[in-house]
Order: structure tokens, then C-alpha cells, then sequence
């Protein structure tokens, strides 16, 4: 039985599609929520320092960690769609090992 | 009768050549990892880091408009806080393909710099604290939400 590479490509893409589809709707709602409480925290630094309640020596500090903290949400989305990534390259293998194990008769893989 | 591979083993060799390369590239694939595995003691470590931050802010904020405030009263916890994320980039960072958690503690660990350089200065008002309050539970919680998918659907 001879191995169709069409077929194994189309598998091995729909496979990587469905993954990474479903990682990003859980992904997004977790991302909007993180930048929408940056934006307030943003906001209410302005308006600590338009009011003078903070030197603009602590405003920056204050700025400084709200960047930070935003960076450490961004590595976490990187890392989720790597995660996703990684997830559909295996199902995608997992693919490959099927078709290859019964094109052969045996479980090879 | 000879057969056709005793026949042709100049052109059977080369096939059984790539065939074995290709199995074992795809043996050898079966399980990718682009990122660390799923670190349990990072994990509970900085779980742990969040319960002491969210009692420093508590405190911070019944404290604020007294002496109590002071940060002479909080270097104990901030020379604790900077030695434990050390000791957990450290680990992080002895981990494979862990760029991402190092990179998120080195964060971290800025934010406690500069949040001690705040609280040097001092705080006059409890609205200061809550930009900061919330942006320690986005650090932490996004900490802890990787941490969570790295476990790959264990639970």
C-alpha cells in the first residue's frame, strides 16, 4: 500500500488548524481582560499625578512596573501559542504515525 | 527465480537508507517540546510569592497615613521577597527552554525593585496602591496561567 502524501498533508494541516483555533479563542478573552485593566491602571497614575498626590519621579517608577507587568501577560501569550504550536505539530505527527502504521501493517511508530 | 532485491541492491540500498532516516526523524519528533516542560516547584514557589504580595498590600494599606507605613518596616519582607525570586530565576533558569519564565521573573523581580524604590519615597495616599496592587496580581496571575499550560492538559 502506497503512503498519499495529499492526504497526509491535508490531515496534518487541518489537525494543526483545529488546535491552534481553539487555542486562540481561549486565549483572546485573557488578553482583552490584561489590557483593559493596564489601560485603567494607566489612567489612574494620570490622574494621581494631574492631582499632585505623586512626584513625577514616582510616576515614571509607577509607569515602569505597569510595563513590566504587561510584558510578563505578553510572554504568557507568546508562550500559550507556543504551547498551541507545539500541540499541533504533535497532532500533526500523531497523524503522520497513524497513516504510516497502517500503510505498513504494523505499529512502527 | 531471483527476486527483484537480489537483483537490484545498488537501487534497494539507498531506499532503506532514506526510509530509516525519515523513521527516525518522525520517531524522534513524536514528542516535540518548544517550551519546559511543567515545573512544580516554580509553580508552588510562585503561588506562595503572590499569597506574601497580597498580604504586603493589605498591610501597606491599613498602615498608610501612620508611621506604620514606613518602609524601615518592610525591608524584612522586601530582602526576602528579591532572595526568593532570586533562588526561582536561578532554578528557572537551569530548566531547558525556559526563556519564557526567566524573562517573566527578571520582570518581576524589577517590579520589586522599583516597588521598594516607591516605598522608600513613601506612600501619603491609598490610591497609590491600588495601580500597584493591580499590576502585581497581572504579573502574577499571568505567571501562574503559564505555569498552568505547561502542565499539557495533566491537570
Amino acid at each position: 500500500m502506497e503512503l498519499n502524501t495529499k492526504k497526509i498533508t491535508a490531515d496534518m494541516l487541518n489537525a494543526a488548524k483545529t488546535v491552534l483555533k481553539k487555542h486562540w479563542k481561549e486565549t483572546k478573552p485573557y488578553a482583552e481582560q490584561q489590557f483593559k485593566t493596564f489601560a485603567q491602571n494607566i489612567q489612574l497614575i494620570a490622574s494621581l499625578k494631574l492631582r499632585g498626590e505623586i512626584t513625577e519621579e514616582k510616576a515614571k517608577l509607577h509607569l515602569n512596573i505597569q510595563r513590566n507587568s504587561i510584558q510578563i501577560v505578553l510572554l504568557t501569550i507568546e508562550g500559550l501559542g507556543l504551547l498551541a504550536v507545539e500541540e499541533a505539530i504533535n497532532a500533526a505527527i500523531d497523524v503522520v504515525k497513524g497513516t504510516v502504521n497502517t500503510a505498513i501493517g504494523w505499529n512502527l511508530l | 527465480m531471483k527476486s527483484k532485491i537480489s537483483s537490484q541492491p545498488g537501487r534497494i540500498i539507498p531506499i532503506l537508507v532514506l526510509t530509516n532516516i525519515a523513521l527516525l526523524f518522525l520517531t524522534s519528533c513524536s514528542n516535540i517540546r518548544l517550551v519546559s516542560d511543567y515545573d512544580d516547584i516554580t509553580d508552588k514557589k510562585v503561588t506562595e510569592l503572590q499569597d506574601k504580595f497580597a498580604r504586603h498590600f493589605v498591610k501597606l494599606e491599613r498602615a498608610i497615613g501612620t508611621s506604620e507605613a514606613d518602609y524601615s518596616h518592610f525591608i524584612e519582607f522586601y530582602d526576602a521577597a528579591k532572595s526568593e525570586l532570586r533562588t526561582l530565576r536561578v532554578r528557572a533558569n537551569a530548566i531547558d527552554k525556559n526563556t519564557i519564565v526567566t524573562e517573566q521573573l527578571d520582570l518581576l523581580e524589577k517590579n520589586v525593585s522599583d516597588l521598594e524604590e516607591l516605598h522608600k519615597m513613601g506612600f501619603s495616599t491609598t490610591a497609590e496602591i491600588i495601580p500597584l496592587k493591580s499590576a502585581f496580581e497581572l504579573s502574577f496571575t499571568a505567571i501562574i496561567k503559564f505555569q498552568m499550560g505547561l502542565k499539557r492538559g495533566k491537570g
